[in-house]
């Protein structure tokens, strides 16, 4: 059982996080979630693998992005646990062979995406959304392998906007990585049944 | 065996379906959905409670509204059953005397659950950008959200994303403020272990 903590959090209150859950700092609270499920944790890994080669290898797409896997991030304040991060590459310092590296990035991202769990859709949906646009992000993808529902959103003139949502067998063809449209199918596998709830017409 | 032709779906089709069971025609497909279970049902009797007072009845509020549960909105070839959904009078001064209505509300909550969500977040809201119905609130009553959003011209604007934490005021209703707690019939779950 976590201590409640009635101070600001610390960055030792969270080093001391238990090592199966994922902590991070926001607007000076600690919180946690479960470590992502397998539906999550795959999800995740399709979405970096769809992206990385065009985006980040630069194969088949312009290349130009750097991708991280859960990556501590260290805004402001905050420290903060998305699951999949994405910057331009020249936003991000090169790291030098040889040399030490810190064990966070302290660059705002470019693009975050999270996914939906129950431990954390609405923290996705209200803290984290206050968060990166007060970090200046332009994109933030949500995707809820539950419902198998991606909803696109990029801050401008001061306010999320939607731009697009994706279900089913749609095509992605999303901000910031419109370059190389691809089915939704490559981040979240469609169901072997058909869709609950779907009755064809009666003849 | 030859496959039937596929056929876009009609009104018979929504007609023919069992008492009791909730159909939409979206993009000429028919979706059906049974009852909504315990909780939702009872977070779309709560909205209504505490929306109906001041905006239909003027009770601690501007009335002005009037609110129907569920109705069978026909906008052009789409059928919709939007949980709740809401009419500025003076857009709608009477209530229809048919089984429908095809004036398109000023406002729709809908509350999300597992086997919805998809077509209420995709196809749904883009038909109601479509018909200009400007504030749609999106409300998860396990999840404990309400989200509101706007339309600035043809897109959707997250206004804010609500939870029990906040008094809060969102448009169109912002005459009144609500606590998000008063909407949910039921105490928060136990924290699960997952």
């Amino acid at each position: 059982m976590l201590e409640h903590i009635s101070r600001p959090a610390a960055y030792a209150d969270l080093v001391a996080v238990p090592e199966h859950l994922v902590a991070e700092i926001l607007y000076d609270e600690l919180v946690t979630h479960p470590r992502p499920n397998p539906r999550g944790s795959r999800a995740a890994a399709r979405i970096m693998g769809a992206l990385v080669g065009p985006f980040d290898i630069g194969v088949g797409g312009p290349g130009g992005w750097i991708f991280h896997d859960e990556p501590e991030l260290h805004l402001g304040s905050h420290v903060v646990a998305p699951d999949v991060a994405g910057w331009r590459v020249e936003r991000l310092p090169e790291i030098e062979p040889g040399t030490d590296v810190d064990a966070f990035i302290d660059t705002p991202p470019d693009w975050f995406c999270e996914v939906i769990s129950p431990s954390t859709e609405r923290r996705d949906r209200t803290t984290k959304f206050k968060l990166y646009a007060e970090f200046h992000v332009r994109h933030y993808w949500l995707i809820n392998p539950a419902t198998r529902v991606l909803e696109v959103y990029a801050h401008c003139d001061g306010a999320w906007m939607l731009v697009s949502t994706y279900s089913g067998d749609d095509t992605v063809a999303a901000p910031p990585f419109e370059a190389c449209p691809m089915p939704l199918t490559h981040f979240l596998p469609l169901p072997k049944r058909a869709t609950e709830g779907e009755e064809p017409p009666h003849g | 065996m030859a496959e039937p032709a596929k056929r876009n779906a009609t009104y018979g089709d929504l007609l023919a379906l069992p008492e009791g069971v909730r159909g939409e025609i979206i993009f000429g497909s028919l979706y059906v959905e049974p009852s909504p279970a315990p909780p939702h049902g009872s977070a779309q009797f709560s909205i209504s409670v505490e929306i109906g007072g001041p905006f239909q009845k003027g009770r601690g509020g501007p009335g002005g509204w009037w609110f129907m549960i569920t109705p069978e909105l026909h906008l052009g070839p789409h059928v919709l059953q939007p949980d709740i959904a809401g009419w500025r009078r003076e857009r709608m001064p009477t209530l229809p005397t048919t089984a429908y209505v095809d004036t398109a509300p000023d406002w729709v909550c809908e509350v999300l659950s597992p086997s919805t969500e998809g077509r209420d977040r995709g196809a749904k809201r883009r038909i109601y950008a479509t018909y200009g119905i400007g504030h749609p609130w999106y409300l998860h009553p396990v999840e404990r959200y309400l989200e509101v959003s706007a339309l600035r011209e043809g897109s959707w604007v997250l206004i804010d994303t609500f939870d029990d934490a906040t008094e809060f005021r969102a448009p169109p209703f912002e005459a009144v403020a609500f606590r998000l707690a008063d909407l949910w019939p039921i105490p928060p779950a136990p924290p699960s272990s997952t």
